[in-house]
């Protein structure tokens, strides 16, 4: 029964929560869609713990996202052993690394006054939701090993199953708690999105890649202005 | 349908097997426990049922899976058992399936190929190993989100096996092959790999392998970070504030 709400129910609940008020956020309230960067307030940490993060969760992402995609050509690369190993340990090695990023983050706002000072509500439940489902992602990944294989003739049909709005709840029925720990705790991300600074993924800087480059030069002539201050002064 | 769904652990009038021998069960259980039991008999043991705690001790631990079945196929069931609980046994179509025994080398081979999907099964279905362990299995072993079936063949017995694999009763390879079911030949062969793994009676080794390779990936990824780190451009604060540092 419960599962029914949270695999069947919930995830649609989510998907119109997360379009409503995305779209209503930027339309109404453009300026909050920012990651809200602390780069200014400290730099050093911030490095150690966002760069490993990124990489790890958008590697993941995109893990999850293709296997869904594609199920079968995946299917077909982990046809071999030694390709379904490196996946695998790439995938494992990806986790750890958004999981030390993220770990660094944690206490970086912990241990810096001036992060505390800037961190709201939506941040902390975002750390929390975040560390959980790496942390759960990891166990799966660990104790039900060779979820980039399992993925594709469980987890996939499920998502499947509920983009022609018919949710086949079966196919997860019997699964694990953890596996469905981190099948609910997916769809507890992407209903908390809107509400965070998650929001930035939407309006990531891609072009910046490839746009032309630009030189800033500044032509105000920088010693009349001191001369108009030292005036102004006395 | 018993052949189908039931056989692969359950005879008629030949003894108990995995589970225990179906004559005469309509005439110790009442039809409602019977039911109950058969679609959710994990929640009846649970429940401190002691037919059912009895049953559990006598078959050392193994639970049934639960069975999901529509009510006229269950009624189609009970009236089978029934009429064979009257004759006192029944003969099961699939006890004829081929002993393991008769495989060739290369249907164990082909029975290898199958479980780690180097060759593809016929009707698109996951590669065993996706979920299942046997020792020896690919490069670092098989999936362990089910069970390790390296003892699978002396577990279930020969014709028992093959009839879990042709009607995979359990509960998510239900879901998953309910449309791509095993060829015959597929499930002979894979019978025979089976039993060929199990001839040597240790249990397969627990290692960390795959997480050991896994930390030797992350400090990898560290170290390419770190080299980032070296040319990368400051705040001239910083330095500034180090030098004035006493």
């Amino acid at each position: 029964m419960i599962e029914n709400i949270v695999f069947g129910a919930f995830p649609y609940v989510v998907v119109v929560l997360f379009l409503f008020v995305t779209i209503q956020r930027y339309r109404a309230r453009g300026f909050t869609v920012t990651s809200l960067s602390s780069q200014f307030l400290e730099s050093r940490a911030l490095y150690w713990g966002s760069l490993p993060f990124h990489i790890g969760i958008i590697l993941l992402f995109f893990g999850h996202f293709i296997g869904f995609l594609i199920p079968r050509e995946v299917m077909a690369w982990n046809a071999s052993p030694l390709r379904l190993v490196v996946l695998e340990v790439t995938a494992l090695a990806a986790g750890l690394l958004a999981l030390v990023g993220l770990v660094l983050l944690i206490l970086r706002r912990l241990t810096h006054a001036r992060l505390r000072a800037v961190t709201s509500n939506a941040d902390t439940l975002l750390y929390a939701v975040l560390l959980a489902q790496i942390a759960t992602g990891l166990y799966v990944a660990l104790v039900h090993r060779w979820g980039s294989s399992w993925y594709t003739a469980v987890a996939v049909p499920y998502l499947k199953s509920l983009f022609v709005l018919e949710p086949n709840v079966k196919l997860l029925a019997d699964l694990p708690l953890m596996v469905k720990v981190h099948i609910a705790g997916a769809w507890v991300l992407f209903a908390i999105f809107p509400f965070t600074r998650l929001m930035h993924i939407l309006v990531a800087p891609v072009p910046y890649l490839w746009r032309q480059t630009q030189v800033v030069i500044w032509n105000r002539d920088r010693r009349k202005l001191r001369r108009v201050a030292a005036n102004e002064k006395t | 349908m018993f052949g189908k769904k039931c056989s692969s652990c359950h005879s008629l009038g030949e003894g108990d097997r995995t589970g225990p021998d179906l004559v005469g069960v309509t005439k110790r259980r009442d039809t409602a426990w019977i039911k109950k039991f058969v679609r959710t008999p994990g929640a009846v043991i649970d429940s401190g049922d002691a037919a059912a705690k009895e049953m559990l001790d006598k078959f050392k631990g193994v639970r049934m899976p639960d069975q999901d079945l529509k009510d006229d196929e269950l009624d189609a069931i009970l009236a089978y058992l029934a009429d064979c609980t009257a004759k006192g046994m029944c003969k099961i179509a699939t006890g004829k399936a081929k002993h393991a025994n008769e495989a060739t080398p290369a249907e164990v081979a082909f029975g290898r190929a199958l479980f780690e999907g180097s060759k593809r099964l016929t009707n698109g279905g996951p590669a065993c190993i996706s979920c299942h362990n046997v020792r020896g299995a690919g490069i670092l072993g098989g999936g362990t989100l089910s069970k390790d079936l390296t003892h699978a063949y002396p577990r279930i017995g020969d014709p028992g096996l093959s009839s879990a694999l042709e009607s995979t009763p359990y509960p998510v390879m239900n879901q998953v092959f309910a449309k791509r079911a095993l060829t015959s030949a597929e499930a002979f062969a894979l019978k025979a790999y089976l039993a060929d793994v199990s001839k040597d009676g240790t249990s397969p080794t627990a290692d960390h392998n795959f997480l050991y390779l896994g930390i030797i990936g992350l400090f990898v990824a560290l170290g390419a970070i770190g080299v980032g780190a070296a040319g990368r451009l400051r705040g001239v604060r910083q330095s500034i504030v180090k030098r004035g540092a006493p």
